[in-house]
């Protein structure tokens, strides 16, 4: 028990933890030697620290290594540089631009135009010199 | 990266992307980060809330600016998920102070009487009920500083209080403990 008429309790408090300067702990040793209650009530707190308050048992290596594995394990996936997520976004966006064109490429395949075109393309292949010498009726 | 690297070049090689880095950070902590977990939580938790803590420490790694140590820092988040599990634990508590007194006194009071004998499995689970019966606040103070070690300046920063606060609380926590003990030693050794 913390004596009540002793020496000032936050001094037996600083005194257990060795928070006290050399000349206070000094003069607190002193003061020690010629009060009973204050003696007292040090060695019931070092007698009970003992007890109660002593060390954890130490764990292996193995075990260490074991529970490193555990929260590496459970850690959030790793979140990407801002600039690894641009190559694909980039590639995604091209994809997009080039398939805007697919619609119109459909209608030049439509079979009608096809054949339309290609008469028209025939005939303007046909020979110009031809026609002026009336020669293209004759075929 | 460098096994001899600090705790700050390791942060910041694992805000930069390097996840791995933080396995060293881990290793080099959690003998701390666990002994406060087993003295606060008894075995049967400990792992499970050192686990959190570095998930949680990993979680907000950001925040961390260096101000305090790092271990200091770590004491802080292990220090509230130790509260926050105590206090739950605390809610169906198998033990008061009357059923210990009436169940262990005899084994407690011999605890007292031969403390090197308090290592043993047994007498550790016993200790561990003797220190369930303070309010968690008293228990984790006195085990950071008990056990753990912790200065005043250490204690201000994981708990985040003033050196009155550390002082007072420290003391309050010491003659809780000695009041509570008083109920089992009929003697007056303690």
């Amino acid at each position: 028990m913390m004596p009540e008429n002793a020496m000032d309790h936050d001094k037996i408090t600083e005194f257990l933890d060795g928070e006290l300067t050399t000349e206070e702990r000094e003069r607190f040793q002193a003061h020690l030697a010629s009060c009973p209650d204050c003696r007292r009530a040090v060695e019931d707190w070092r007698k009970t620290s003992r007890v109660f308050f002593g060390p954890v048992p130490a764990l292996s290596s193995a075990d260490r290594e074991l529970f490193v594995r555990k929260v590496m394990a459970r850690l959030p996936e790793e979140e990407a540089a801002p600039w690894r997520w641009l190559v694909p976004a980039l590639g995604f966006s091209f994809a997009l631009f080039a398939l805007s064109f697919l619609p119109s490429q459909q209608e030049q395949t439509d079979p009608l135009k096809t054949l339309l075109l290609a008469d028209a393309g025939a005939a303007q292949s046909a020979d110009p010199l031809d026609e002026l010498v009336g020669l293209g009726d004759e075929r | 990266m460098d096994d001899k690297a600090s705790d700050q070049d390791l942060i910041r090689s694992v805000l930069s992307g390097r996840q791995e880095d933080y396995a060293e950070l881990v290793r080099r902590h959690h003998a701390k980060v666990m002994g406060l977990c087993l003295s606060m939580l008894g075995p049967a938790q400990a792992e499970d809330a050192a686990q959190e803590v570095f998930l949680k420490a990993y979680g907000s790694l950001s925040e961390f600016h260096g101000e305090a140590a790092f271990s200091t820092w770590l004491y802080r988040i292990a220090s509230n998920q130790c509260l926050d599990m105590t206090r739950r634990a605390a809610r169906k508590a198998e033990d008061s102070l009357d059923t210990l007194l009436e169940a262990e006194g005899d084994r407690i009071q011999a605890l007292l009487a031969e403390p090197d004998k308090a290592q043993g499995e047994e007498a550790r689970d016993l200790v561990g009920r003797v220190l369930a019966l303070l309010p968690p606040e008293y228990r984790l103070i006195l085990t950071l500083r008990e056990v753990q070690g912790l200065d005043y300046k250490e204690l201000m920063e994981a708990l985040d209080c003033s050196m009155d606060s550390v002082k007072a609380r420290l003391r309050r926590a010491r003659q809780s403990f000695l009041e509570k003990l008083r109920h089992f030693s009929k003697l007056e050794d303690v």
